[in-house]
């Protein structure tokens, strides 16, 4: 459950989700569920010259079992933070 | 109807009704009239979407095919020129499920994969456009709605076997099984076959220990008495 607490603050911030077939889009995190199933808008595409196709999508929504990488946006990243949550979880706390 | 297959869509045959051959406890929760299904490349016509509990059916009259919501891996409100400009549901397939290789679609490949599947470098995909772009919003929620009605088919597989444990692992080894195994429990286990053994030492200082061995994790002020 850490990830998917983490993911809700991120909520309304811009981020890129790469999926496990290489397509990467960045978008604005616009909800995620507990399966990490991720809905974003004002997409574009990052590996625009690979997926010409996809430029013109508005809103999208990702399967979370195909998510390879969320690459955060640095200013939400509170280290410290994380770092006690993932301990406490580790513990089964 | 090759391209339709090869990107994972199930042939169908309408029902007697003309509706979708459902199955037991299976039930249609929408339908939109009048969508354009693009597979691949491969315009497929017009036909009526179903939506039940867990797949999507698209029926004309030439032909019928099904997917699974579990086997749609992105859906998106897109337009682009392959939906000849109109406004489209973009989805993208997960090709892994039919295990076929060589899906030889356009666009993306750069690296060949041979290995299992044709995972890697085509993108299965499809494209329904309704005539009426109004309902675009609501075929994009519906698709939503299945998604989250239908996580993984293989769902504990993904927990024991995916990153997210791998994770976990590594910060368990960082930081809390390493004093979990070299602490508390031996040190219960040592001073139980002999419970004056760290007697000598003052009440406070056994704590004291007990610390320092968990926050080393090292075990090496364990050594000294391991000998038991």
């Amino acid at each position: 459950m850490l990830f998917y607490s983490y993911f809700k603050t991120l909520v309304g911030k811009e981020v890129t989700v790469e999926l496990k077939n290489d397509l990467a889009i960045t978008g604005t995190l616009h909800s995620v569920d507990q399966y990490l199933n991720i809905k974003l808008n004002n997409i574009r595409v990052v590996n625009e010259q690979k997926y010409p196709h996809m430029l013109s999508v508005r809103a999208c929504f990702v399967r979370g079992s195909v998510v390879r990488f969320i690459l955060l946006p640095p200013g939400s990243v509170d280290v410290e933070l994380l770092h006690d949550a993932t301990r406490r979880e580790a513990r089964g706390g | 109807m090759a391209a339709a297959e090869h990107i994972g869509l199930q042939p169908v045959q309408a029902a007697a009704g003309g509706g979708p051959p459902l199955d037991e406890e299976e039930s249609v929760l929408a339908t939109f009239e009048r969508v354009q299904l693009l597979a691949a490349a491969q315009d497929l016509g017009e036909g009526t979407l179903f939506i039940t509990q867990w797949r999507v059916f698209w029926l004309a009259a030439a032909a019928g095919y099904s997917v699974d919501f579990a086997a749609i891996v992105m859906h998106a409100v897109a337009s682009d020129d392959e939906s000849f400009g109109k406004p489209c549901l973009y989805c993208q397939l997960d090709s892994e499920e039919e295990g076929e290789g060589g899906l030889g679609g356009s666009g993306s490949g750069s690296e060949e994969e041979e290995g299992e599947g044709g995972q890697a470098d085509v993108l299965p995909e499809m494209r329904l456009i309704p005539a009426d772009a109004a309902q675009l919003d609501d075929l994009f929620q519906a698709f939503c709605e299945g998604a989250e009605r239908n996580p993984d088919w293989s769902e504990d597989e993904e927990e024991e076997g995916e990153g997210g444990g791998v994770f976990f692992d590594e910060d368990e080894v960082l930081a809390g099984a390493a004093a979990a195994s070299l602490g508390m429990g031996d040190v219960d286990e040592l001073v139980g076959q002999d419970p004056g053994r760290f007697e000598d030492a003052e009440g406070d200082e056994f704590e004291e220990f007990e610390q320092q061995a968990a926050a080393a994790a090292g075990g090496s002020e364990r050594q000294p008495n391991g000998g038991c």
